[in-house]
């Protein structure tokens, strides 16, 4: 079962700022996170529903919050951390 | 409201760092670990850095953490939390603003259950992008 995946305003905006490679990572990770939503790691393992996760993607240079509501089969992108090295 | 992406500096590369005195920390795999780890080494040092909306989310992951491992005799479900939420505090101490944001959405999204306005499907976000 796929879930769907939401994208929260402000993440929209820290997505569409992704350098090129940090994008293509990303749309990899997504990929994973709308037919194994638990591939993130949980903050609370003991919450099941309304759980709050972190992805890492780009090698670690990229960091996806997302809360999953197991529920609604549903999965909401909350913020999207790309470290630079520029 | 448009916002900046949430960039973050380079952070510290460093090995193990001295905090990590009994070996529990996870090998890093987000480039802020490191210095996460560093600066939070504690689940005190963590709490201290989270906001008052975030601490009792972690005060029960923490809790479970720890039955968790008084239980099953491992350690990996406690590393695994102190390793999250240091990167939550990492984050709060970097960006508090956008971490008071990212704490208000979890409030509205548990509560009202659906996504917040102005949230759109990946698909259409990806088909933007794409163009």
């Amino acid at each position: 079962m796929a879930y769907e995946l939401d994208v929260d305003p402000d993440a929209q905006d820290q997505i569409r700022a992704l350098p090129p490679e940090g994008l293509k990572a990303l749309v990899e990770a997504f990929e994973v996170l709308v037919l194994v939503p638990e591939r993130g790691r949980p903050l609370n393992p003991d919450n099941p529903e309304g759980g709050l996760f972190q992805l890492t993607f780009a090698g670690g240079r990229g960091l996806v919050t997302y809360l999953l509501l197991r529920s609604q089969a549903r999965v909401d992108v909350l913020v999207v951390t790309w470290v630079s090295f520029d | 409201m448009s916002r900046p992406a949430a960039r973050s500096p380079e952070p510290a590369r460093s090995g193990r760092h001295s905090a990590d005195v009994d070996g529990l920390e996870p090998t890093p795999e987000w480039v802020g670990d490191t210095e996460a780890a560093a600066r939070f080494g504690s689940p005190e040092a963590i709490r201290a850095a989270l906001l008052p909306e975030q601490t009792a989310e972690f005060d029960a992951a923490f809790d479970a953490a720890l039955t968790a491992a008084r239980r099953t005799l491992h350690l990996d479900q406690l590393r695994d939390t102190l390793q999250a939420w240091r990167r939550i505090a990492l984050l709060t101490h970097r960006n508090p603003a956008e971490a008071r944001r990212v704490a208000a959405a979890i409030a509205d999204v548990r509560r009202t259950g659906a996504p917040r306005p102005g949230s759109v499907a990946w698909a259409d976000l990806r088909a933007q992008l794409d163009r």
